[in-house]
């Protein structure tokens, strides 16, 4: 490179610190589409996801943003029990919905919305520092929350090396539209719904938004290190802990209890999870240039005290094609174990465990995430993207604790997502 | 020492195109405005009084300045306040890329010379003495913490008016935007945005030899101007010799058989200022230098 | 999958000047200012992705703080 040209360059980091560049707004959106299917051919949950982003930039480190997410969901979601080879209703004894053999079963009447809105800034400091907040706020039918975020910014070394130090505080409250239900209690049972709080319960709809729901807590801490290893590559070390008290129990979800002998669902009874969880990740991300393309590769290391553990891989290149276009294919693997409380079913007669769920998100499972985005940039300041992604998750579907009936039967139906996101991106 | 003047002329050339002018950094200085805000000349008188602190804050023969406590404080470690701080970070990558070419502890030799026509330059052997007081890898810079080693002086002579200029300019194209500016600090110039008719600003290439007569006028939207070398501003040895006041930092003397002036037009008067300066104190080699970083330039030699 | 990781560690060993650490000069961080250079360069539509698999895995975060609670998981 001329000399010409690193002194300009050297000129523009001077007059960049001293001086404020011309204020840019900065428009994002994206609407995404979103359907499920599982392995037996059932469909599940589609949804329609619009999000816009806001933002008032000054320079790269002075900005101000608002993110706004409308999340619109209906279908079928897995209730918990398990597929058997005989016709199931649920509740057992009074029956509300049916499950043809050979079906994992589905709650079919799977309907929530949900608006999010987050508020976030950055502000230098000084010209080695510089801190971000933030709030956000999100509302569902059945679930609230709120929280606040902060984190501090230090450059080192000639602003090759930052670390950033940050925390966040999230209170949530839900308020399932079934109803509390007493751990273990059977499926339909009268004595549902009799925990519900101050309020009084039973008058109010439970449709309405009523917070007066069971409320869960959440700190997270986050220490990071980013590093400029050379001009062409940025590392980037993150060591994170979440932790969360207070009512995580899935009010929707269902545990089989099955005859130790034949396999079959004898009854169908809320589920338990501890009302503490803690959560550490340790994530390492490379970002290199090759050209005027660039590699992205993420893992991620996640463990915590449900016994949980994962490790995440993320690879994305940005390829440019010409001056306009820009291709970016995705692939992730992540693969966890499952949490000590989770169980394919319960067994009649058998001791009931503290806590039990047969919640598939937590049993051992594989996602596999295989996608592409193009980018086309329409002008200088106008850019329209559309992103195809699909997403295949696996489990066991014939594990070792199967009994009976349940050996005969996918106990864990892959799942397949497809994403369709149209994205414009534009400034003024 | 005399108070510097802090009077100014605010004068309307034609309807919305302002003109302050006024003295700072020992050059009539000139600010354009071309806008229908009112705000034009509250905008105007405040470009000059921040080109008077940045004289003042940077300035190496009042012993009030910033320059000044940094020097006396010359042997300790001490804190500087963020501008300072940045135009030092600055200045170290002026003097990595250059080599050691622009050197702002070149303040150690400086104090020896007198540019009036008329006082004798210094001796080498002065120099020699007082050589191990300058360059910039003595200096420990980390953030805002700065030693600058004992009986060492910085000098922002090389770069501080091309700020100054750089960053008025870019003020006020950010207060007003779409509005011309033109900021003329005795030459070096930045501008941003042409006359609301449409046409440039006109900047002439002043010769040295012939003010009334310039090497060329030239058309300017949006970019810089900076010219190094001055025929005011020189020493003359015993043998009647002219001596710029450009000094090589290896040897505290001015670079023989450089050119009398360089211009270079670019996009600041900062990367103007550098790359004339730099051809300078490329002596005879100024034209191959410039010539090779693909820049516009205009090179005046001495006459005769 | 398999080939996938070989083309991978290709291109890693092909890459070795990518990964020698060297002293950066502001003149020489014109790559690392590109928009493909950031750490997320489309945060939008990683936001979206992000979503998905809170809602769907058992596992989440080490991106930093910020975002709010969701009653999907």
């Amino acid at each position: 490179m001329q000399l010409n040209r690193k002194l300009a360059m050297a000129v523009g980091s001077l007059l960049a610190v001293t001086q404020a560049q011309a204020e840019e707004w900065e428009v994002d959106s994206a609407v995404m589409l979103y359907n499920e299917t599982d392995s037996m051919g059932q469909d599940r949950v589609s949804i329609f996801e619009p999000v816009v982003s806001i933002t008032q930039k000054n320079t790269p480190d002075d900005y101000v943003k608002l993110d706004f997410v409308y999340d619109s969901l209906t279908g079928a979601t897995p209730n918990g029990a398990n597929a058997s080879s005989q016709l199931q209703q649920f509740p057992k004894n009074n029956p509300g919905y049916y499950v043809k053999e050979g079906y994992a079963p589905l709650n079919t009447n799977f309907e929530d919305t949900r608006i999010a809105l987050n508020l976030s800034t950055m502000k230098p400091i000084d010209r080695m520092s510089r801190f971000t907040a933030g709030a956000s706020y999100s509302v569902e039918t059945d679930y609230e929350s709120v929280g606040g975020n902060f984190s501090y910014l230090k450059d080192f070394n000639n602003k090759q090396t930052t670390v950033t130090v940050g925390g966040a505080y999230t209170m949530d409250w839900v308020n399932p539209s079934v109803g509390f239900k007493d751990p273990f209690s059977t499926l339909g049972s009268s004595t549902a719904n009799t925990t519900t709080s101050a309020s009084g319960g039973g008058e109010k709809e439970l449709s309405t938004f009523n917070f007066a729901g069971k409320e869960k807590n959440t700190l997270d801490m986050i220490l990071g290190v980013s590093h400029v290893l050379n001009s062409k590559t940025l590392l980037n070390l993150n060591y994170g802990i979440s932790s969360t008290s207070g009512y995580m129990t899935d009010d929707y979800k269902i545990i089989s209890v099955i005859d130790g002998t034949t396999g079959f669902a004898q009854d169908y009874v809320a589920e338990a999870r501890p009302d503490s969880r803690f959560k550490q990740t340790l994530k390492g991300t490379v970002v290199t240039a090759f050209g005027a393309d660039s590699l992205h590769v993420d893992y991620r290391y996640f463990w915590d005290d449900w016994d949980v553990t994962a490790h995440t891989f993320d690879v994305k290149y940005y390829l440019t094609v010409g001056e306009k276009l820009t291709v970016r294919p995705h692939f992730r693997y992540s693969a966890q174990t499952q949490a000590n409380f989770y169980r394919l079913s319960l067994t009649q007669g058998e001791a009931l465990p503290k806590y039990a769920s047969a919640d598939y998100r937590l049993a051992d499972m594989t996602t596999l995430t295989l996608g592409a985005m193009a980018t086309y940039k329409l002008a200088h300041d106008l850019s329209l993207s559309f992103s195809m992604e699909n997403i295949t998750q696996s489990g066991d579907s014939s594990p070792a604790e199967a009994i009976g009936d349940q050996r005969t039967q996918d106990m864990f139906p892959t799942i397949d997502m497809w994403t369709y996101t149209f994205g414009l991106k534009s400034k003024f | 020492m005399t108070e510097p003047q802090r009077s100014w002329t605010i004068t309307e050339k034609s309807p919305g195109l302002w003109l302050i002018q006024f003295e700072a950094m020992r050059s009539p200085c000139e600010v354009w405005l071309e806008t229908n805000q009112i705000s034009a000349e509250p905008a105007l008188v405040w470009a000059a009084n921040e080109a008077w602190r940045i004289e003042q804050k940077y300035s190496r023969f009042n012993p009030d300045s910033v320059l000044s406590q940094i020097n006396q404080q010359a042997g300790d470690w001490q804190t500087v306040d963020e501008e300072t701080a940045s135009l030092l970070e600055f200045a170290d990558q002026c003097w990595q890329l250059t080599n050691g070419l622009i050197d702002v502890t070149i303040g150690g030799f400086l104090s020896f010379w007198r540019f009036d026509g008329k006082t004798p330059p210094p001796t080498r052997n002065q120099l020699k003495k007082q050589a191990p007081y300058v360059g910039w890898q003595k200096v420990k810079l980390d953030g805002d913490k700065l030693f600058l080693p004992e009986g060492m002086r910085l000098d922002f002579g090389g770069i501080g008016k091309e700020y100054a200029v750089d960053s008025i300019a870019l003020e006020l194209a950010n207060r007003f935007p779409g509005a011309g500016v033109m900021v003329n600090f005795g030459g070096d110039l930045m501008c941003s945005g042409g006359k609301q008719d449409g046409s440039a600003w006109t900047v002439a290439i002043e010769n040295p030899h012939n003010v009334q007569q310039p090497i060329e006028v030239i058309e300017l939207r949006k970019g810089a101007v900076a010219t190094s070398g001055d025929v005011k501003r020189f020493a003359v040895d015993k043998r009647g010799k002219v001596l710029g006041h450009i000094l090589d930092p290896k040897t505290g003397w001015p670079v023989a058989k450089g050119p009398a002036t360089v211009t270079v037009m670019g996009q600041t008067a900062s990367q103007c200022g550098l790359l004339s300066t730099l051809a300078m104190l490329k002596g005879k080699h100024a034209d191959e230098f410039l010539k090779s970083q693909g820049v516009r330039y205009w090179l005046q030699d001495h006459a005769g | 999958m398999k080939a996938l990781l070989v083309m991978m560690g290709i291109i890693t060993l092909s890459a070795c000047s990518n990964f020698t650490p060297k002293d950066v000069k502001p003149w020489e961080r014109g790559t690392l200012a590109r928009d493909n250079m950031k750490l997320v360069p489309d945060e939008v539509h990683t936001g979206l992705d992000e979503h998905i698999y809170f809602s769907k895995e058992a596992v989440s975060g080490g991106s930093g703080v910020g975002g709010g609670g969701c009653g999907c998981n």
